[in-house]
């Protein structure tokens, strides 16, 4: 990590949920900032330009797919390159396809442990 | 045509031969004409004589029973077609022509008749009495195939109970992933939660203790819900054609940690030159995984699993097939079997009609869903294969998959 922190952007309706995963994930020494619609997500997104972002699917408003699409389609390169890491609850088939589709880079599926969301996470930046 | 009234009518017209002098044709029909008229119908016709012997045909039997009309001439009928039910051949007594000669006035009955080349048809058989020359009774038979149309139906009927099953499982799946959505929330809160405690509390030993125990807990809530998803999702299989050994040897594999934990021992008798069956490899992973697993936890330490693999010809059909009566094979089918055999405590008869149901288990908590059988079944039935489970006589429990072989019978 050269010298700065990383910073993650998780976008997660479930407070509990979030103040867990920033919790731990600002432990791990991870800068971290908390969408919890999918609109906030996007200006955040845009405005900051997060190292990575953790997505969870089902969001009210905009779902975690379409707010995927609209990152990839941004018109900032960089925005549009932010790796994305699905949290998802459905099937790990259904997962699978969703992230191909929606064109993040990887998911994990809940309940995670939290090495293994650490391991997802690291394998992008 | 029906055979009654054409008879009848034939009756009517020897009776009017008998009233008039012999040679003169009332109306101009004669038993010539009528078997001109007979050769031409595509209904397969033949009559016997009182010992069951053929003395005329027309041209659609000859053709069915592919022989030479003088060669037809004098055999006796359940000779050239000795016909079977239900998979078991028909006994002499029960054979419509010496049904007939015996006294019934008519038949009409379904059987199946393997063709000199090896096809095996479904006959609608017909038959009528008759005693129209004194030197005693005929019998009056005709043939009617109805191969396609029995075959036709089974499909439309196949389809049926695939849509039905669709509908049905749609809506357990639907409200499948609702849920599951609705409880893997909570389930991650509690997971994160644990791993945040376990992580902080530098507690005794019994803290410790209680946050592994909370955390196996959601583990086991997890599973359940991840069976539910897999009894539920109604995708699309992607079937290849596979041969059986490598794929029981990969879900070996796969259990191997288990085997060794309980000692067991495995034995394999794996046929060569199996025929290739068509298989979605990794849900047939699956239905072996469940399998061994089952297996394995009905075993004591120190047991043994046996997995055999043949193919064989079938020469009649299973008593019943899972829980249900199936006609997915048909008897002379070649097919594939996988055999897996434990000396475990097998299964107490009482709960045998319920191993199938989801959520049926006798297993402790921490071991089973009640889903694997569930899960097993549904699998291969999406397969069109099948499975039977029963305890050996000299104990423990013998699974039985078979499965269809590429170009048999479609």
């Amino acid at each position: 990590m050269n010298g700065h922190k990383k910073k993650l952007l998780i976008v997660e309706d479930d407070d509990a949920i979030a103040r867990l995963l920033s919790m731990f994930l600002r432990e791990q020494k991870f800068e971290v900032s908390v969408a919890q619609d999918g609109e906030a997500a996007l200006q955040e997104a845009k405005s900051t330009t997060p190292d990575l972002i953790i997505l969870d699917l089902i969001l009210p408003s905009l779902s975690g797919e379409e707010i995927c699409k609209a990152i990839r389609e941004d018109d900032d390169e960089e925005v549009a390159r932010i790796p994305i890491v699905v949290l998802t609850a459905k099937s790990a088939d259904v997962d699978r396809i969703v992230c191909k589709v929606t064109g993040a880079n990887s998911y994990v599926t809940k309940p995670f442990d939290r090495q293994g969301l650490l391991e997802e996470i690291r394998k992008w930046i | 045509m029906d055979l009654k009234k054409f008879v009848g009518h034939l009756n009517e017209e020897r009776a009017a031969m008998r009233v008039g002098k012999e040679g003169i044709e009332p109306n101009g029909l004669s038993l010539e004409n009528m078997k001109g008229a007979l050769s031409s119908l595509v209904e397969s016709i033949v009559w016997t004589d009182q010992e069951g012997k053929i003395q005329w045909s027309n041209d659609p039997f000859d053709c069915l029973v592919e022989q030479k009309h003088k060669k037809v001439l004098g055999s006796k009928l359940i000779d050239l077609m000795p016909l079977m039910q239900n998979g078991h051949k028909l006994p002499s007594r029960l054979y419509p022509v010496n049904l007939l000669l015996d006294g019934e006035h008519q038949v009409r009955e379904l059987y199946q008749w393997q063709k000199p080349s090896g096809k095996l048809l479904d006959l609608e058989v017909s038959g009528v009495q008759m005693d129209w020359n004194r030197s005693g009774k005929n019998a009056f038979v005709s043939f009617h195939d109805i191969t396609e149309q029995k075959h036709t139906e089974e499909e439309l009927r196949e389809a049926q109970l695939q849509l039905i099953q669709a509908v049905k499982m749609e809506s357990v799946g639907g409200l499948a992933a609702g849920i599951a959505h609705e409880v893997k929330n909570p389930l991650a809160v509690l997971q994160m939660g644990v791993d945040y405690l376990a992580n902080s509390a530098n507690g005794t030993g019994e803290i410790q203790a209680v946050l592994r125990d909370m955390k196996q807990a959601i583990v086991r809530a997890d599973n359940v819900i991840k069976g539910l998803l897999d009894f539920s999702v109604s995708r699309k299989l992607e079937f290849v054609l596979s041969d059986l050994n490598p794929l029981v040897n990969r879900s070996l594999n796969l259990v191997k940690h288990e085997l060794h934990k309980k000692q067991m021992t495995v034995v394999t008798d794996l046929a060569e030159d199996l025929p290739k069956i068509c298989v979605d490899r990794n849900k047939m992973e699956q239905v072996f995984v469940n399998l061994y697993m089952n297996a394995i936890q009905a075993v004591l330490k120190g047991g043994t699993m046996r997995v055999k693999t043949y193919q064989k010809r079938l020469v009649k059909i299973g008593k019943v097939v899972g829980r249900r009566k199936t006609d997915i094979f048909k008897v002379g089918e070649k097919v594939v079997v996988a055999e897996i055999e434990d000396t475990g405590v097998g299964i107490p008869e009482a709960n045998m009609d319920r191993i199938f149901d989801p959520f049926f288990t006798t297993k402790p908590l921490e071991q089973g869903t009640g889903l694997g059988l569930a899960v097993t079944e549904k699998i291969v039935q999406m397969h069109k294969a099948s499975i039977d489970i029963e305890n050996k006589p000299e104990g423990g429990v013998r699974v039985t998959l078979m499965f269809k072989v590429k170009g048999e019978n479609g």
